[in-house]
């Protein structure tokens, strides 16, 4: 019955693979595609241009209608397969508790229908993981049967560790995004050069030349409000049309603005109004460097650890790791604590300065807030130890594999060369990562990162530009506030001298 | 579009599956109240450190590497999916908040604006209590998503204190704040 279970499943890709060059291509507008499944296929290296078509990674040409559904059903099921997984972890707990059946009932969107219906029905622990285990066992050997030999071997060879060779794809469709791209990426270097540890994470993505190689940028709408995200599939750093915009329309006159942003609503509209404005790109870069200094240190965990690519090859499970996300929450506010330190009056009191207020203020309470968010917003947000829980599974599905054929025999030996070496080089990422972070966090605490007298100096100079008096209250009122923080005398002093002199 | 895909490969695991027998589960945790439709058990911290009632079907999240405390996240609402959270830290947990007035200040210090701590004899005890207001952003982004609320109620013990905080939208928190009345009234430190 299994087996012909999966030959049927293995069968679900095929029609697609029939379809003549005639067919009609997919517009995926009309699709009932989710901003997150959206993101997905964009991180698979899909083109969603704004006439609905979908190009292909490799041949840029249009999709079919059954060749979108194949790659949505892929990613379905790659969702499917982690959200089995982490059920499977929980329902190791017996007996289980309301506690854990929250945590089961949690992952609910991404589970097959009759694993959800048991959920819903409270069904016992024996069942649920037999069902568990079972529909476990299809989406497994779904992947197994749709990797060809080529993809194996691949997977058997270990990550080339550095810059990015030429197995990655550039994530362009046209020349005209490259170009926007290159000059994105300029613009990024120039603004963190410009900060001493700006250049030191720069430095972390130095290229053979010495010089740093950052990576490659596009740009593309990104769902849930983000404004950046680093995407290992493509080892390509995406900002949203809407961050560039807010820059672009800021240095317009206020009376042109509207007009400014209502032209630029397409994409190809804002890549060629980019191109042909450097100054929107370079106060693109200014506004959002904080933000860059995040998403480049997710790049250079990338080329640091072989993490990222052994998930991206599907040796390991594609989680949003939370240990990497404090890490480079940690750097990016390194960065702004830096800047103002060196240049106050390049930071804006804007959200990211609300962010490093908070850790300045409890830095374990921020990180802990930090590590609730990321296990509340994203479905495949989990720490490295729960990664290496499922990657302990997946090992032990690979060995149990039946083979009746040598070819068989020899996709097993090297999916198990791949999977074995994935998790060694995950323990090893842990242990070094858990240290990192800690040190980052040590030195939040032991205010290394978060100045009070920065901050001090920082509101002083702000209270003195100010055009107005409720401005000025508040940040004279901050100035004083952080200067007692910091038990700096000589500043309280200065504080209160501006304070006296303005009354 | 997505949806053809989906039922076929659905259709396909039903395929492959017996006939699911669910049976009940003899040693699910019983309820013990139900406030605003949220149903209540009896929750042991892992570390033996605190009991309280708390909601048995969000999602629970222990987690002892940063101080003892967890966190229970509320289903939200279409429009504000995984909003709601009912949290419990204690201090001091490494950093120089060791009273209700020092989280007080450090509030006060990075801008949340915090409602005046306000103290009172309750359950047996005397609680602080101050609420503020804060923005949602995206997770990598600037946007404001929604204004959430939160209320904290704090609750001295030994050399520091535990803070029980709820966090919701601003526009719908007063429908789980019973449920955070519940578990503050029924909190009782351990160890």
């Amino acid at each position: 019955m299994r087996a012909l279970c999966l030959a049927v499943l293995l069968l679900v890709p095929a029609p697609s693979r029939a379809q003549t060059p005639a067919a009609p291509a997919a517009d995926w507008r009309k699709a009932d595609v989710s901003g997150p499944m959206q993101d997905a296929l964009r991180n698979a290296g899909y083109g969603l241009q704004d006439d609905g078509r979908v190009l292909d990674p490799k041949s840029h040409q249009p999709l079919t209608g059954a060749q979108l559904n194949d790659a949505l059903q892929r990613i379905d099921l790659t969702a499917r397969r982690l959200a089995l997984e982490r059920l499977r972890l929980v329902l190791a707990h017996d007996p289980m508790t309301d506690a854990d059946r929250a945590a089961a009932a949690a992952l609910k969107e991404n589970l097959p229908d009759d694993v959800a219906k048991a959920l819903d029905a409270d069904a016992g622990l024996a069942g649920l993981r037999e069902l568990t285990d079972r529909d476990l066992t299809a989406v497994a050997a779904y992947f197994d049967g749709t990797r060809t030999a080529a993809e194996r071997a691949e997977a058997a060879t270990p990550v080339v560790a550095g810059p990015p060779g030429p197995r990655a794809p550039l994530p362009y469709f046209d020349a005209s995004e490259q170009r926007l791209g290159d000059a994105l990426r300029g613009a990024a270097a120039r603004r963190l050069g410009t900060d001493p540890v700006g250049r030191e994470i720069l430095a972390r993505l130095n290229g053979p030349d010495g010089r740093p190689d950052l990576p490659p940028v596009v740009v593309e709408p990104l769902s849930g409000g983000d404004a950046a995200r680093y995407d290992y599939r493509r080892r390509a750093l995406v900002l949203s049309p809407d961050a560039l915009i807010s820059a672009a329309t800021g240095l317009a006159p206020s009376k042109d603005r509207g007009a400014l942003e209502k032209s630029l609503a397409s994409r190809p509209a804002l890549i060629a109004y980019l191109n042909a404005h450097p100054s929107a790109v370079a106060a693109a870069a200014a506004q959002n460097d904080v933000l860059l200094a995040h998403e480049l240190t997710h790049a250079w965990q990338d080329r640091r650890d072989p993490v990222m690519q052994e998930m991206s090859r599907g040796t390991l499970p594609a989680a949003v790791v939370i240990d990497f996300e404090e890490e480079a929450w940690l750097t990016k506010n390194r960065y702004l604590g830096s800047k103002l330190v060196h240049d106050p009056a390049s930071v804006s009191d804007d959200a990211e300065l609300d962010d490093y207020r908070n850790m300045t203020a409890a830095p374990t309470l921020w990180l802990l807030r930090l590590r609730d968010n990321y296990a509340a917003a994203a479905s495949n947000a989990m720490d490295l130890s729960e990664t290496a829980e499922i990657q302990n599974h997946r090992l032990e599905m690979a060995r149990a594999r039946a083979v009746t054929s040598s070819a068989e025999q020899q996709a097993k030996a090297l999916d198990l060369a791949a999977l074995g070496r994935a998790d060694k080089e995950l323990a090893a990422a842990s242990e070094d990562e858990h240290q990192r972070v800690g040190a980052l966090h040590v030195a939040a605490v032991r205010g290394e990162t978060a100045s009070a007298a920065a901050l001090a100096g920082y509101y002083l100079q702000s209270a003195l530009a100010a055009d107005n008096s409720a401005d000025y209250a508040v940040r004279i009122g901050n100035a004083e506030s952080y200067a007692v923080k910091s038990g700096d005398a000589a500043l309280l002093a200065k504080v209160r001298a501006v304070k006296e002199s303005r009354k | 579009m997505k949806r053809p895909a989906l039922f076929l490969a659905l259709a396909v695991l039903a395929a492959c599956r017996k006939p699911a027998t669910p049976a009940p589960d003899a040693d699910a945790v019983p309820t013990r109240a139900v406030v605003a439709g949220v149903a209540l058990i009896d929750y042991d911290a892992a570390t033996g450190e605190f009991s309280c009632r708390a909601p048995g079907r969000w999602k629970a999240l222990e987690d002892d590497k940063l101080g003892p405390r967890v966190m229970f996240f509320g289903p939200g609402s279409a429009k504000y999916p995984r909003s709601v959270s009912i949290s419990v830290m204690r201090y001091p947990n490494g950093e120089p908040i060791k009273t209700p007035r020092d989280l007080f200040d450090a509030l006060k210090l990075s801008g949340q604006n915090p409602s005046p701590l306000e103290s009172r004899a309750a359950n047996g005890r005397t609680e602080y209590s101050l609420h503020y207001d804060a923005a949602q952003r995206p997770l990598h982004g600037y946007k404001t998503l929604y204004m959430k609320r939160d209320d904290v109620v704090m609750i001295p013990f030994k050399d520091g204190f535990f803070a029980i905080e709820h966090s919701a939208p601003v526009e719908t928190y007063a429908e789980t704040l019973p449920v955070f009345a519940a578990v503050v009234a029924s909190f009782q430190p351990k160890g």
